[in-house]
């Protein structure tokens, strides 16, 4: 080989151990090449999922409804009153204990499983609780 | 959303992991003034855990520009149940605030 490739060869890698880490470096720092204090490590703006860039988009344009409409945290071991739960007109499972689960509150259950057919061929295949 | 239903003037959005017990139709004609989501605020309501939720539990504001753009008091609302108004929609391009903010979210953020 001639003392082109070799020193070709040479070249890269020096640009990899001494560009990179400075590159990293650099992404590192709160002002860093791309984006300025956007780019700073372990600080992001939201938790995950997709209500807070929800929140943001729709700030200003939201428009509170009576809450009777829509009752929260039946998937959350909270205190949700029975009573409140048959007048609400649309309950919600959100939190971990879904219905159709192990882990669901048995007093809930009943809301969402008198409305489940059993027997039907594809609920069987969903590997669902068979426990009203 | 208004991309999906381009014939569509009101939308109602129900989850997955919802019963539904009432009639909903009144939904429909709820003045929502202009506004583009009718929801249930989460900031207020029996419930300690469910029903306390403000920006502050949502966002971080110990980052700059949140801490620049939005309060933290300000009250949550909740997915699951909403009336959205897609000529509104249109009206406030939601979809484009949207990507905006989506694209403030660096690549590599966990």
């Amino acid at each position: 080989m001639s003392s082109l490739v070799y020193r070709r060869i040479f070249q890269m890698f020096t640009f990899n151990s001494l560009a990179f880490p400075f590159l990293w470096f650099l992404l590192g720092t709160n002002y860093g090449l791309l984006g300025g204090q956007n780019l700073q490590l372990n600080l992001t703006l939201w938790r995950l999922g997709t209500l807070p860039p929800a929140l943001i988009a729709f700030d200003g344009n939201v428009h509170p409804i009576p809450p009777q409409w829509h009752m929260l945290g039946l998937g959350y071991n909270t205190k949700s009153s029975l009573e409140a739960t048959k007048q609400a007109a649309v309950i919600h499972y959100n939190g971990q204990a879904k219905p159709w689960l192990d882990i669901a509150f048995p007093h809930l259950r009943p809301f969402w499983s008198k409305y489940v057919n059993y027997s039907n061929e594809f609920i069987r295949q969903c590997n669902i609780l068979d426990r009203p | 959303m208004c991309q999906l239903f381009p014939e569509l003037e009101k939308v109602v959005f129900l989850d997955d992991d919802v019963v539904v017990q009432k009639d909903l139709s009144p939904l429909w004609e709820m003045d929502l003034h202009g506004k583009v989501n009718g929801a249930v605020e989460t900031c207020h309501g029996d419930d300690a855990w469910v029903m306390s939720k403000t920006f502050r539990n949502y966002f971080n504001f110990s980052h700059p520009i949140v801490a620049k753009t939005f309060d933290p008091d300000k009250c949550a609302w909740a997915y699951g149940m909403n009336v959205f108004d897609l000529r509104a929609w249109r009206q406030a391009d939601i979809t484009r605030v949207y990507h905006y903010w989506q694209k403030q979210v660096p690549f590599f953020s966990v």
